[in-house]
């Protein structure tokens, strides 16, 4: 056929999708069928060579200006200038994680500042068992949210006990209450069901989950339960992820599951993703 | 490394203190760690002009890197930096294809080192382990 060296291109319409021998919802499928092209790299794995309106750092002037404050902050280490009792707080909790020399907490926020001056909608993390990921995510989410408390950050992992060991994560960095109270997980039944030794003092129980949504500004929520959530036609969650600035994917590249295309589909064309990488992402 | 993502942007562009900064990173790309008397000119002009203070651990490759990105973001309307297409913006094209990896761990031994990630990760098994 002498495609050999020629670029081939097609137009491709779906016009149907069957599933054969797997239980995923109808509503988890929906997610392909309403991804916004933006979106379609990230969710589905597609090369999508459209054009589009660059994202310059002024559609994310507050991820951007946090982000910026955060790393002059943690480059000016001991001796950068606290003006709050929360700034005074996370120069003590950051310390040992800017002095250590493997450097993976500089390096987590650094490649947040790149992907936001390059318009990325994208920032992949991944590294080995025990590299310290969850741990620097944590550190920075908290360094975000110090720096400008009015960000709102999602923060989906795969499961129960990822969403369990994420907080310990953050309350480790011992902030004040003014900054842990902005901090939400997402508890369901079988949550609340399992040993006090499993409860931590971010947790939102689904009793008072609509009430209390609205004032957190991060989020901490795991598969099951977050999929569930935004499945439901009114659901509170979906709604307040409407305006996030940014959302990690914990352990997101494990068990094939459906959660990044659903966060890619419920966060704003603006937001920026972090995670793990998708398959064929690099 | 870091500073390879970094560099990128710095190509093809000239003037001072440009060319500086590009020494100064493809400087801290090499497995010999000294710097030149210029570089390290450019390193403390750079830290005092991004973040006005200078410290000798400035001098690990990582932290030259986020130096030189606080340095772009404070110029970059002068540099190429933004995606233009989709597959740029989701970074699996172009230079913008690039991700984070953290190659070490404390939590894990020589012989599980070994045994997964010399078979899982051959990738991160390089003679520099550097970010």
């Amino acid at each position: 056929m002498q495609l050999a060296g020629k670029a081939f291109e097609a137009g491709v319409m779906v016009e149907d999708i069957y599933h054969l021998g797997d239980t995923r919802s109808a509503d988890d499928l929906a997610a392909f069928t309403q991804m916004a092209p933006e979106r379609l790299c990230l969710g589905c794995g597609l090369r999508v060579d459209e054009p589009f309106a660059p994202l310059t750092a002024r559609e994310r002037p507050k991820l951007f200006a946090a982000a910026c404050k955060l790393l002059t902050f943690v480059l000016r280490d001991v001796s950068a200038q606290t003006n709050s009792e929360e700034e005074e707080a996370l120069k003590k909790a950051l310390a040992p994680l800017i002095a250590n020399e493997d450097f993976h907490f500089v390096a987590t926020v650094t490649a947040l500042v790149q992907s936001l001056l390059q318009g990325r909608t994208d920032c992949p993390i991944s590294g080995v068992f025990g590299a310290g990921k969850s741990r620097a995510a944590a550190a920075m989410i908290a360094g975000l949210l110090v720096m400008d408390p009015t960000l709102k950050i999602m923060i989906v992992t795969k499961g129960n006990v990822a969403a369990q060991a994420f907080a310990p994560h953050f309350l480790r960095l011992e902030l004040p209450s003014s900054i842990n109270g902005l901090v939400g997980r997402l508890v369901g039944y079988v949550e609340l069901q399992k040993g006090p030794a499993n409860k931590t003092d971010l947790d939102v129980p689904p009793a008072f989950r609509n009430d209390v949504l609205r004032s957190k500004q991060v989020l901490i929520g795991c598969g099951g339960g977050f999929r569930q959530e935004c499945s439901q036609p009114c659901s509170p969650v979906a709604k307040w992820m409407e305006e996030v600035d940014l959302a990690l994917n914990d352990e997101g590249r494990q068990y094939g599951n459906l959660d990044k295309p659903l966060l890619s589909l419920l966060c704003p064309e603006d937001a920026l993703l972090s995670g793990r990488p998708s398959e064929g992402n690099f | 490394m870091l500073g390879s993502v970094v560099i990128r942007y710095l190509e093809g562009t000239d003037g001072l203190p440009v060319n500086d900064i590009r020494m100064l990173l493809a400087e801290g790309l090499s497995s010999d760690p000294m710097l030149t008397d210029a570089s390290l000119a450019t390193l403390k002009m750079l830290s005092q002009e991004v973040v006005g203070v200078f410290f000798e651990r400035f001098h690990a490759p990582v932290l030259r890197a986020a130096l030189a990105v606080l340095w772009l973001s404070l110029h970059r309307e002068k540099f190429p930096l933004l995606a233009d297409n989709l597959r740029s913006a989701a970074g699996t094209a172009g230079k913008k294809r690039w991700a984070l990896i953290l190659p070490s761990s404390a939590s894990v031994s020589q012989v599980t080192y070994v045994t997964i990630i010399g078979v899982r990760y051959p990738e991160l098994d390089t003679p520099s382990k550097r970010i």
